[in-house]
């Protein structure tokens, strides 16, 4: 029986993300996309923040995947039409628009030379040209071509303009008969992750967008900055096309505007900072100002960054820019600087909108479509904003990322991994496909291939990739060699694919970027070559030469070719390796009761998984007890909690409270568990281990708190709001209480929007006055409740040096009026930092050796693609373990890590890595020198015939390579990593090349 | 005449090589005097790869690998102490500055880090000059 499909709609970064989560769990998956290619607006993005990652670069390898992913079908063009059914049983019918070309591309590009036809190109806002038939930017996926019938001079005929027809040199490629198609699709569960779109600026007459060519927005600015954008690279004014001088970067631009949006669009901020810091990068005398309402960096890591923008010298103002206007060569800017109280007029060069995120165009339809609804601000409705965040309107239907409303990237990946989590629950048929790994290459001489990637201009800007190219094609046993814009393109694997094939190929090097984030993605086009993926090398001659080296750049081309030279050496020797396979142990342990652990639970519960969950404490619900009314909605935090608690006990998930981890052994699938509780000690065997432990919350020492019993903490307050009314006092409210200060730099990213919240509903009898850095109610619905906050008479005070508090008056210096105020309080609140939960965290690392961020927060994969998984294989990351989160965060990241759960879990056995330790048993002597420094038990001496000979457990070893070197008689090798292998590396970089 | 000096790098697949790939993704700069060796642990560098590259020539070597205690395979990073340690009486007793090999841990995490371990080492090694004894800088 074949496998269950589930639709997803949308082809971004979210739409990708649940694609391979539910392809990787095995569900069948139809991905659509209603433009021509894959990738959405990460794609345009040059880089993200706050590691300043390029944007293609990690994004392209999931790209690659889901199109490859034998589980998922890829409908570009294409759009639903209707919906039919209920959940479990969809009836989905799907317009596919004809490309008129069809697969047989091989994206030459003949044919957009020879095209007549021009237009702006969408992809590059307008910035570069396209042609009517055309490939939206070079590394599309898929890359064939298409073409724009509307431009086209061939439409119906009117005109025989066949140029690209007599261009095309390959067999029926260019169709202009191609119809489109209907096609029905039977679904069990549907994912919405249509992203949305962006406020046209023209729509704000003040900011003269569209008026004054030097205005531009955002994404204009990322096109012009971008290695592969129209100026390739060249940060240039449009008007003049030199230089800009001074640059001014525009927050909320429509954006906490009650003429245009309302709510907070969440990543401009970020996304701000991160274009001002790339714009000092490339104009190091330039002046860049960024003016603000308040900066939002509420992220991990992102208040580094931007206290890193600010020690750059970019000039941050508060204030919101009014207008902007056009005086002799240059831009002004009217903005209010809220910090000296008064009106400032700006001279620039540039300016840089920020405009508010909008629903996506069509949502309307599209919720018809669904027969789900919309929100007050026309995003799609979550069935309960809290802790059902990314469930639809209907059974069946789930939502992530922009669908829901602003999001970065991070948060929308969580999202879509938790989606998929949800839509599993509807999968009964899996199917996993099988890959076989080729054994081929080893025999017969070497014949290397090597691919030169210039990485955009991140390589070919400073490395003389043509040159390094030449230089490899001369070293011996090189048959191939040749430079490529991205080596990680869907169509440069093809052309390696082929290379192989036609030139038989039996050793490939890349030189591009690094093996820990791009091998797979080689090794992988290697199998569909038909040889052993192990013969397969990479050079890293981008983080180790063009991005370190770049003001040396000969050198660096050298460096690469030397790079170059020690990965031939090592490909000469390479061996096909065949890896093991290891069974999985088909149950999940989830560390810790809270929402996000009985989240998990749940979810892993409803796929028929066999689930653990253990709590240190006697009851489970974590810090959710401890609330009384959730914002945005004000619903009672006890009522959502005794629904899970009834969830729970309608599933088999197996409670053990007053329980806790005591030790781990193992790896991933196969973990050996020994749980402490007061039954004394259990010993259990699971394949996956999600934690979800939490966080606490800051015990303050400033502000009285200890000496004054009318301060008290935010927490405190929930529980004295739940006791009864508080009525006819003065109460005065701190933020960031043990957050946002030199020792603890973060945004702890929950308390802006609790503490608006608690004002809200406390302003109507008291006397409220709320004293804070930066106003950071960027969730939803968080804007709203400030607004209504203030309305009810709410006093906001802003400080940068901390308050002071007597136990009777607040002492603070105000920045708006800048006058040194004493508020008379009779009750204090502080709003504190979430911190990590130390003792069960130091606890992790010793038997689990995860990795910590710089705050003590668990360390995701990968801080923007990888947000739920942790730096060990097998062990998932839910809700505040990996640092704060809001509740909605905290349960999709919760639902995220079940669907990596359920991926792990769905399969019998897993892939053990080949790179592993290996005895000549007729150099062996068993001195059992190597059992003996094995840290994982893997070698045994055993008895053969005539002797004795250590043997290595393929499954338990590591491939730390420690045996080998401690082996005295050479017996021991490491595959993969021959002691001949790095020799040979040796001398290569010493320019022996044997 | 201009020395440039040859120095060997072996980096750990789990800390080291990942501070080195997490420099350049920040742009920390440092000399190009150094290549990485890759390997999947510290406890992986054998002692002969070290005087092989000395018997080849190269001026410098440095082992990088995770923090002690960070090991991803439990006490790789230990292991290769004691033998650099080792090789510390070794170099001397074959008449090689022990000065030319080192031994520093950085995280992934710390991509400045790793550019000011190299930038450091490569101004010691350039400092004591070619270890042929031959043109000096």
């Amino acid at each position: 029986m074949s496998a269950s499909s589930v639709l997803v709609i949308g082809g971004g970064i979210a739409g990708i993300q649940a694609s391979l989560d539910l392809a990787n769990a095995g569900a069948h998956v139809y991905l659509i996309e209603k433009a021509p290619f894959l990738g959405g607006r990460m794609a345009q993005l040059f880089k993200t923040f706050p590691t300043n990652d390029c944007s293609t670069c990690i994004e392209a390898p999931l790209i690659v995947e889901a199109h490859r992913h034998s589980n998922i079908d890829v409908l570009v063009d294409s759009e639903v039409m209707t919906v039919a059914g209920n959940a479990g049983n969809f009836k989905v019918q799907v317009l596919k628009k004809p490309k008129y070309v069809n697969d047989n591309c091989t994206s030459c590009g003949d044919c957009f030379d020879a095209c007549p036809e021009a237009v702006p190109n969408e992809f590059d806002v307008g910035l570069k040209l396209r042609k009517a038939i055309y490939l939206p930017f070079p590394q599309a996926v898929p890359s064939t071509y298409t073409i724009d019938r509307d431009l086209c001079l061939n439409k119906g005929h009117l005109i025989a303009c066949e140029k690209c027809l007599e261009a095309c040199e390959v067999e029926n490629c260019i169709d202009f008969e191609m119809e489109a198609e209907m096609l029905d699709l039977d679904v069990v569960s549907i994912i919405v992750a249509c992203g949305g779109s962006v406020l046209d600026p023209r729509s704000m007459k003040n900011y003269g967008y569209g008026k004054f060519e030097n205005v531009i927005t955002n994404m204009e600015f990322e096109r012009l900055v971008s290695a592969s954008g129209p100026t390739e690279g060249e940060l240039v004014e449009l008007e003049g096309m030199e230089s800009p001088k001074r640059i001014t970067f525009v927050l909320c631009a429509g954006s906490r505007d009650v003429n245009f949006q309302g709510y907070c669009s969440r990543v401009c901020c970020m996304n701000s900072i991160k274009e001002a810091i790339l714009a000092k990068e490339h104009l190091k005398d330039a002046e860049i100002k960024l003016l603000y309402m308040d900066i939002r960096s509420f992220g991990k890591g992102f208040e580094e960054y931007y206290n890193r923008a600010k020690e750059m010298g970019i000039k941050f103002v508060r204030g919101k820019a009014s207008d902007i206007t056009k005086k002799d060569e240059h831009l002004v800017v009217r903005v209010e600087n809220t910090e000296e109280g008064k009106i400032e007029d700006m001279e620039t060069d540039m300016v840089v909108l920020a405009p508010p995120l909008l629903p996506a165009e069509h949502i309307g339809d599209l919720a018809k479509v669904l027969d789900i609804k919309l929100d007050d601000n026309g995003f799609f409705r979550s069935e309960q904003v809290n802790v059902l965040p990314l469930r639809g309107t209907k059974e069946g239907i789930f939502l992530c990322g922009v669908a829901t409303g602003p999001k970065d990237i991070a948060d929308s990946v969580a999202e879509a991994s938790g989606a998929a989590s949800s839509a599993l629950s509807y999968v009964e048929n899996r199917e996993h496909p099988s890959v076989e790994i080729p054994e081929k290459g080893g025999e017969g001489e070497p014949r290397i291939g090597v691919f030169v990637c210039h990485c955009g201009n991140n390589i070919a800007g400073v490395v003389d990739v043509e040159d390094v190219a030449g230089y490899a094609g001369e070293l011996p046993n090189v048959v191939h060699s040749e430079n490529t814009l991205f080596a990680c393109a869907d169509s440069t694997i093809e052309d390696i694919i082929n290379t192989i094939r036609e030139k038989d190929l039996n050793r490939i090097i890349v030189a591009a970027c690094s093996p820990k984030t791009h091998g797979d993605l080689f090794m992988d086009a290697l199998i569909e070559a038909g040889i052993n993926p192990y013969l397969f090398e990479m050079s890293n001659i981008r983080n180790q030469c063009s991005w370190v080296h770049s003001d040396e750049p000969e050198r660096a081309t050298e460096k690469s070719k030397t790079l170059i030279r020690m990965s031939v050496a090592r490909a000469n020797l390479a061996e096909p390796l065949i890896a093991e396979t290891s069974s999985v142990t088909k149950s999940a342990l989830i560390v810790g009761g809270g929402i996000a652990g009985l989240t998990a639970a749940l979810d892993l519960n409803a796929q028929g998984i066999d689930v653990t969950l253990i709590e240190k404490q006697e009851e489970l619900g974590g810090r959710l007890r401890e609330l009384h009314k959730l914002s945005p909605e004000g619903i009672e935090a006890s009522k959502l909690l005794t629904q899970k608690m009834k969830d729970l006990l309608k599933s088999n998930v197996n409670v053990m409270t007053s329980a806790t981890l005591d030790d781990v052994e193992g790896y991933v699938g196969n973990f050996q568990v020994t749980i402490k509780s007061l039954e004394g000690v259990t010993a259990k065997d699971f394949g996956a281990i999600i934690l979800a432990i939490g966080a606490e919350l800051y015990e303050p020492t400033e502000f009285g708190y200890v000496d004054h019993e009318n301060v008290i903490t935010n927490l405190e307050l929930e529980k004295m709001m739940e006791a009864g009314p508080i009525e006819g006092k003065t109460i005065s409210f701190i933020q960031c209480v043990g957050a946002r200060n030199e020792e603890y730099p973060g945004c702890s990213r929950y308390c802006c929007e609790v503490a608006t919240h608690q004002v809200a509903q406390l302003a109507e009898k008291n006397k409220v006055n709320f004293l804070y850095k930066d106003m950071r109610t960027f969730g939803k619905g968080a804007e709203e409740n400030y607004k209504v906050a203030s309305e009810k008479g709410v006093r906001f005070f802003r400080w940068t040096e901390q308050p002071e508090f007597d136990g009777n008056e607040v002492k603070v210096q105000d920045v708006f009026s800048g006058m040194a105020l004493a508020l008379p309080t009779d009750l204090l609140v502080l709003s504190v930092a979430m911190r990590p939960n130390q003792e069960t965290v130091e606890k992790l690392v010793e038997v689990l050796k995860v990795s910590l961020s710089e705050e003590g927060f668990l360390m995701e994969k990968h801080v923007k693609l990888g947000p739920v998984e942790s730096s060990i294989a097998g062990v998932f990351l839910a809700g505040c373990v990996s640092g704060p989160k809001r509740l909605d965060e905290t349960v999709s990241s919760a639902s995220g890590a079940a669907a990596k759960a359920a991926a792990l879990l769905s399969k019998d056995e897993i892939l053990v890595s080949p790179i592993v330790a290996f005895v000549r048993e007729d150099n062996c002597r068993w001195c059992a020198r190597c059992s003996e420094v094995c840290p994982y038990s893997a070698i045994d001496i055993v008895e053969i015939e005539g002797g004795k000979v250590a043997w290595v457990n393929g499954a338990m070893c590591t491939g730390c390579g420690a045996c080998v070197v401690e082996c005295p008689t050479k017996a021991m090798i490491l595959k993969g990593f021959k002691d001949e292998q790095i020799e040979a590396q040796i001398d290569a970089m010493m320019g022996e090349l044997v | 005449m201009s020395w440039d000096p040859q120095i060997l790098v072996f980096a750990c697949n789990w800390c080291s090589y990942g501070g080195a790939d997490a420099a350049g993704v920040s742009r920390f700069q440092y000399p190009p005097d150094v290549q990485i060796v890759r390997v999947m642990c510290s406890g992986r560098v054998d002692p002969g790869f070290v005087l092989r590259a000395f018997n080849k020539g190269a001026d410098g070597v440095l082992v990088t690998g995770c923090h002690l205690g960070d090991c991803h395979y439990q006490d790789g990073n230990y292991k290769a102490e004691k033998r650099v340690e080792m090789l510390y009486t070794l170099l001397g007793q074959l008449g090689i500055q022990s000065e030319r090999l080192g031994l520093e841990w950085i995280s992934a995490a710390e991509g400045q880090r790793f550019a000011n371990v190299i930038t450091d080492f490569v101004g010691k090694i350039r400092r004591l000059g070619p270890a042929n004894g031959g043109e000096g800088p």
